[in-house]
Formats: C-alpha cells, structure tokens, sequence
C-alpha cells in the first residue's frame, strides 16, 4: 500500500487559519505516528488519508483501486479508530466487529480471534455500554484489524488508557498488521514510540508562533 | 450475515429503538397522514356524493333531450303554423344526427269513450303516424296509448265533427316520457289544419348526442325565437350537465388541491421530525458511512422509514373510512344533519392520498439527503 499526498490545502468550514498549506506527504507500508501539538492537524491528516474530509485543493493518490473516500474504499482499504463512540450502541461487541468483516468481504473467524487478542472473548456478547473505556477502545481497535485493511488509522488510541491496555494495544497492532499495510497513529502519547516504523513531527509542519496563534 | 443485510437490519433496530424511546415521533409521524386522510376522504366523498345525485337527476331528466313548447293563439297562428313547417326542416338540417319531433297540439280535443284526448298534428312521415315504415298508406290517424291490450285493435274518435276509425298503436317514449301524456291521438297535419289555425302548442322534442351538440342547439334555438320575437318554454338538463361537469371541475380541483395541501403539510412537519431525527442520529450515521456505507442506503431507510408510516397511516384511514362513516351516521342525524348513506369513494381516491403523502415524504426527506451528503470526518470526533 502507498499514499501519497500532493500539495494539500485543507481548512474547516468557518475556520479562518488552514490546517494545511501544501502539504507534502508520502506514507509507507509499517507503523507511522503523527506527533505534534493538539490541534495542529495529526486528527485532520487521518481523516483525509481516510477520504472522510476533503482537501480543498491538492491531491491524495493511493495503490488501491478505489476513489479515495468512496464507500468501496472505506469498506475495503480503511480500518478507522476514532477518539471516542466508535462502537454502534446497540450491537454487541462481536456484532460490531463482525459487521465490519462482513462489509469488507472478510473471514468472520477473525472476529473471535482478535477478541481474544485483546482480552475481550468474556465481553463478546456484551453491548458496548456495559464496557469499560479501555475495553471499548480495544474492542473498536479489534473491529477495525478485523477487516485486515490496507490503511489502519487510529486517533489518540491509547489517550486516556492505563499502561496495561496501552501495551495490549502496541503489541496487537504490531503483530497483527498485514505486511503491506500502512498504520498511521495520530497521537502525543510516548508509550508508542517503540512501535513506530516512522514518526511525523507535526511541530516542524507549524511553527510554534503559527501553533499559539490558532490556539488563541 | 452479509452486509446488505446486517447494516440495513442495524438502522431498523435503531429506529425502532428510537421509536420505543421516543414513541411521539412515530405516532405523529402516523396521525398526521392519518388526520389529513380522514379530512380529505370527507372532502371527495362529498363531491363523489353530489356528482352521484347529479348523474341520479340526469337519469331521470333524460341526458341530452331538450323538449320546448309554444303557445300560439289567436291572428298570428296561421302564420307561426307555416314557419313550424320550415323550422322541422330547418332543425333537422342543422342537426342531422339528432332525433327531433314536431308535434302541433290543437286547443280543440279529440273524444274518444267520452275522454278528452289530446290531438299531435304531425308532418307526413312522422314515425308516430306510421310506426312501421308504411308512409303510403293511411290511415292518417293513430290512437296512441299506453296499455293497446286495453283497446280493440281499431277504434272509433271523434274530432270536431269528424268520425274517424283509428288503429291503436303503444305510445312512443317521447310522448309519455318528454310531453308526460299517457294517450293521444296523432293525426297528419292535413286532417288538423283547420283546428290549427284557431290556436295550438308546437311542442317540439329534441335528443342530441352529446353536451356540446345539446348546448349548440339550446343556444341556437333560444337566439332563434329570440330573433323571432316568440316564447318559446324550454326544458333541457343543460343547467344540470353544466352543473355536473363544474363538480367534476371542482373535485380536480380539490383533488389538486387536497394534494397539493397534504404534500405541503406532511413535508413540513415530517420534514421538521426527520429533521430533528436526524439530529440525534448524525453521529451515528457519519460512523457507518465512516465503514463505507453509501449515503443512498442511509437516505433508503429514513425515506423508507417515513413511508411506511404515513402510507401506513393512509391505509388505515382507507380502510377503517367505510365503518367509520356508518357509525357516525346515526349521530349525524340525531344531530338533525341531512347525512343518508357513506359516501363511496374509488381507487382513484386512494392513489391521490397515497401520491400525496409519498410527494410529502420525499420532499420531507429532501433536507436529510443534503444534511446525509456532509463530509463525516466533520462530524465523527
């Protein structure tokens, strides 16, 4: 898997400073952390490798055969961890990661082996409000390996998280990831730098002025 | 499960998730369509109701038949009895296809077992002086009478001074029918003249094809005697036609209308419930387009979700309309109101409604779609 992005402007709607200004950017098969300050794009970077937002100009070209953000390449390429309220509420735990082996044409036996990996086969049948914090975010960690994407995103995963699920996570995500697929983790969190392949200095992308400035 | 299953399956369970927690947002969903039908199935079961008592009128008044009668005594009727001769010829050129009579009521009677009959003098060739095609031969005279089994096959009149012996014939529909006289006696105009230059009724009858040739003779006819500066009485069931075709103009329109109403409402307040719906379940839906769900899946079921609601609703009005009405139709009268029988409506009435409220829902989903079509990474944190 390759991504690339080519001189990419990004803004949020009713923001006067831009999260991007042509930005360049290649992206390799392995485990790649964004680090930076909050607010300087790391979140922004995932979403629009993921084709959830859109680069108001610049370009955002991948190996894979589907139109960046298109439902196909959401089922078949992405495995996206959000911040927070990933899980459908009303699915159990094994429900929510199956579902998403399902969307992507999957083998459904993964689902009880990553559970397992994750410490979660007891919770399999329980719905996601009766989870810890940890636990949900292992288990929306678990959906999106599940699916064996081409591109697992995860936002801040282990933010919040004690060192015991923070080490289950590194390690399941180490040993899990397919060869070819390109990890990218949108975090501050020290715990992972081991893991990392590469990490992108978000800081170095926004001076610390530029940086204090979109914080007033 | 395979995704075309499992996701769609997921939104229903959330719906109705939803629906249990928040059970006012179905239930208005469904009452709205539900009042709105009752109303609107009232409004067309009353115009249904006048147009079935209109075409009740029309039967009964014989559609396209216009019957006039002049009375003309005194110095002037010898000259209108000579222009009565042109004016048959005259009314059957203009309307070729129409089957016209022209039947000259003498003042003076006929006396037949000492009853007082009335005398239609008419032109040769008139079917009622020879019923059968026989125009060669007289006699020139026919009792014509409801029940012939009642008289001999010929008998014995008498008119003026003249003894005449008649074969008795049943009476044509446009006697009994149009003119209302049960017996008479026709006789050629040739046998009556002398009594017809004392004084005598042309009673014209008419039957057209259809409303436009019906309404072209009234108008010609009524300028005709108007030019002529003669009272002419007229009796046609063209105010009742044109009465009729402005109903079925109204119920287009009120079926517009009705549609046009429905549509607006629904779209409203569905629009501001779904709205509202939407709301709560944005994140929800940005996190299963974040899974690759298309939008068009997510906008099927919330328009689908509507739907079945409100048509729903239009159904159970549909079928409960019948045995609502017949309850409420004693109460009605108790009430002193002038309702007799439950107004029956067609398909077509049904179709209208359920174009109707699918045109709301769609409109009502309008918004959705757009709100559907915002970028997810804006709304999932």
């Amino acid at each position: 898997m390759r991504i690339e992005l080519q001189k990419v402007h990004y803004r949020y709607p009713g923001a006067e400073t831009p999260v991007f200004e042509g930005l360049d950017l290649a992206l390799h098969p392995g485990i790649t952390l964004a680090k930076g300050f909050s607010g300087c794009g790391k979140s922004t970077l995932l979403r629009l490798v993921a084709g959830l937002l859109k680069p108001l100009r610049g370009k955002i070209t991948t190996s894979s055969p589907h139109r960046v953000g298109s439902p196909r390449y959401l089922r078949d390429e992405i495995g996206f961890v959000f911040q927070q309220l990933n899980l459908l509420p009303l699915a159990s735990v094994a429900r929510n990661v199956r579902l998403a082996v399902e969307m992507a044409g999957g083998d459904p036996d993964e689902t009880a082996k990553l559970l397992g990996l994750l410490g979660l086969s007891r919770y399999a049948k329980q719905k996601p409000s009766r989870l810890s914090g940890g636990q949900q975010q292992r288990a929306s960690i678990a959906r999106a390996l599940a699916k064996k994407p081409g591109i697992l995103l995860l936002d801040e995963p282990t933010s919040g998280l004690d060192d015991l699920n923070t080490c289950v996570i590194s390690r399941v995500v180490r040993e899990t990831l397919p060869p070819d697929s390109i990890c990218l983790i949108a975090t501050h969190d020290k715990r992972l730098d081991p893991i990392a392949d590469e990490i992108l200095d978000f800081n170095t992308f926004l001076p610390v002025e530029e940086h204090l400035k979109t914080l007033a | 499960m395979k995704s075309w299953i499992s996701i769609p399956f997921y939104l229903w369970k959330n719906t109705l998730r939803r629906w249990l927690e928040y059970p006012a947002s179905p239930v208005s969903k469904a009452f709205i369509p539900i009042l709105l039908g009752f109303l609107s199935l009232l409004v067309l079961g009353l115009f249904a109701a006048i147009e079935r008592e209109l075409s009740a009128q029309l039967d009964q008044s014989q559609v396209f038949t216009v019957v006039s009668s002049e009375f003309v005594q005194g110095d002037s009727a010898p000259t209108i009895l000579s222009r009565t001769y042109e004016e048959e010829m005259l009314w059957q050129a203009r309307f070729p296809d129409a089957f016209l009579v022209h039947a000259r009521q003498p003042l003076l009677s006929a006396n037949f077992r000492g009853k007082n009959l009335p005398v239609m003098a008419m032109t040769a060739g008139s079917e009622a002086l020879a019923p059968r095609g026989d125009h060669e031969q007289p006699p020139a005279t026919r009792l014509l009478t409801r029940d012939p089994s009642l008289c001999q096959p010929r008998e014995q009149i008498t008119f003026g001074n003249l003894r005449l012996l008649t074969e008795v014939n049943q009476s044509p529909e446009w006697m009994t029918r149009d003119l209302g006289t049960d017996e008479a006696v026709v006789a050629d105009v040739t046998l009556a003249h002398s009594a017809l230059q004392k004084g005598f009724i042309h009673h014209v009858v008419a039957r057209l094809q259809n409303l436009n040739e019906l309404r072209r003779y009234v108008d010609e006819m009524r300028a005709y005697y108007r030019a002529e500066n003669r009272r002419v009485k007229t009796v046609s069931a063209v105010e009742i036609l044109e009465n009729l075709e402005r109903i079925r103009r109204f119920q287009f329109m009120a079926k517009t209308l009705i549609l046009i109403s429905c549509c607006s409402i629904l779209s409203f307040t569905l629009g501001s419930i779904a709205w509202l719906e939407y709301r709560q379940d944005a994140y929800l839906l940005a996190l299963l387009r974040s899974f690759g769900t298309p939008v068009t899946v997510l906008w099927c079921h919330m328009l689908l979700e509507n739907l079945i609601l409100v048509l729903g609703g239009i159904m159970l009005v549909w079928t409960t309309w019948a045995s609502l009405c017949e309850r409420a139709l004693p109460k009605l009268q108790q009430l002193g109101m002038q309702a007799q029988t439950v107004p029956q409506l067609g398909t077509k009435e049904l179709w209208v409604l359920l174009a109707a409220g699918t045109a709301g829902v769609m409109l009502a989903m309008t918004p959705v779609a757009f709100a559907l079509r915002r970028q997810p990474g804006l709304i999932l944190q």
